[in-house]
């Protein structure tokens, strides 16, 4: 079984992937794709565990110590290449007649 | 007459106590969310507890207004359950793929094939997966355990109550 083969493509996921699709250059907290993603926390955690292990994200600490920011450091995510080139393959798979299927 | 007195009397003061009960809690709200945000870590193996608690507190930071982070510190806690299956996924999954045998053991193998003067963070990294992994094995037969507690309660509660009626 290879590493993409692992990852289960729930409704919640492909909206969290296609919000991480929209703008691949920025890093996005829990809280971003929590809110933007219309995805509960409770939700959104174990997914993102699962695509992490699976290499399709990436996630990085907020630069800079706790104490100077005053608040807990945000962990910021992002697609990998791969990341990308299976979720467009994904998306590629759902769309029909110019819009996803989840937004018909 | 003491009748509706009294009623009056209660239609003024609970309505009171509620709103009081209502703003106490709402000025609460934030110490609960990392409360219950902490509670929600306790339940993940020692070895994530850092990373998850920085990162959901800084979730809960995140949103805007107290309720808000109630909200989310709750869906934090109950999303919490998944979250530490998914950490007991990996072990598991390479456990299967070496050889079929039990994930300890397979650790264990690793440990004892390691040169302990040359590999020290090595041998670190899988004492703390094996102690993960135990850890997840008392927190799942504890679970166990008390779900059975719970189901042989309700069944000797019912055999008690329904004995008159069925013999």
């Amino acid at each position: 079984m290879d590493k993409e083969s692992e990852v289960r493509l729930s409704g919640p996921a492909l909206k969290v992937l296609g919000y991480l699709l929209s703008d691949i250059g920025h890093g996005k907290s829990g809280a971003d794709i929590s809110k933007a993603a219309k995805v509960a926390p409770g939700t959104l955690y174990p997914l993102l565990i699962r695509l992490e292990r699976a290499g399709w994200l990436k996630g990085e600490w907020e630069a800079g110590d706790p104490r100077e920011l005053g608040r807990p450091r945000r962990r910021y995510y992002c697609l990998t290449g791969v990341g990308q080139k299976n979720a467009r393959s994904r998306f590629d798979e759902l769309q029909f007649g110019g819009d996803f299927v989840w937004n018909t | 007459m003491e009748y509706l007195i009294g009623g009056l009397v209660l239609l003024a003061i609970v309505p009171l106590v509620v709103a009081l009960l209502a703003l106490e809690l709402y000025d609460n709200a934030g110490r609960t969310a990392e409360r219950l945000v902490n509670r929600a870590v306790d339940r993940l193996p020692a070895s994530s507890r850092d990373r998850y608690r920085e990162e959901w507190l800084a979730h809960v930071e995140d949103q805007p207004g107290k309720l808000a982070k109630l909200l989310a510190a709750l869906s934090i806690y109950r999303g919490s359950a998944a979250v530490l299956r998914e950490l007991a996924v990996p072990v598991a999954v390479r456990a299967r793929r070496s050889n079929g045998a039990s994930t300890s053991r397979v650790l264990l193998q690793k440990l004892l094939s390691l040169n302990f003067a040359r590999r020290p963070s090595k041998i670190a990294r899988i004492v703390s997966e094996l102690l993960d992994d135990a850890e997840l094995a008392a927190k799942s037969s504890i679970g166990w355990a008390f779900w059975i507690a719970v189901v042989g309660a309700i069944s000797a509660i019912v055999a008690t109550l329904s004995r008159g009626h069925f013999w």
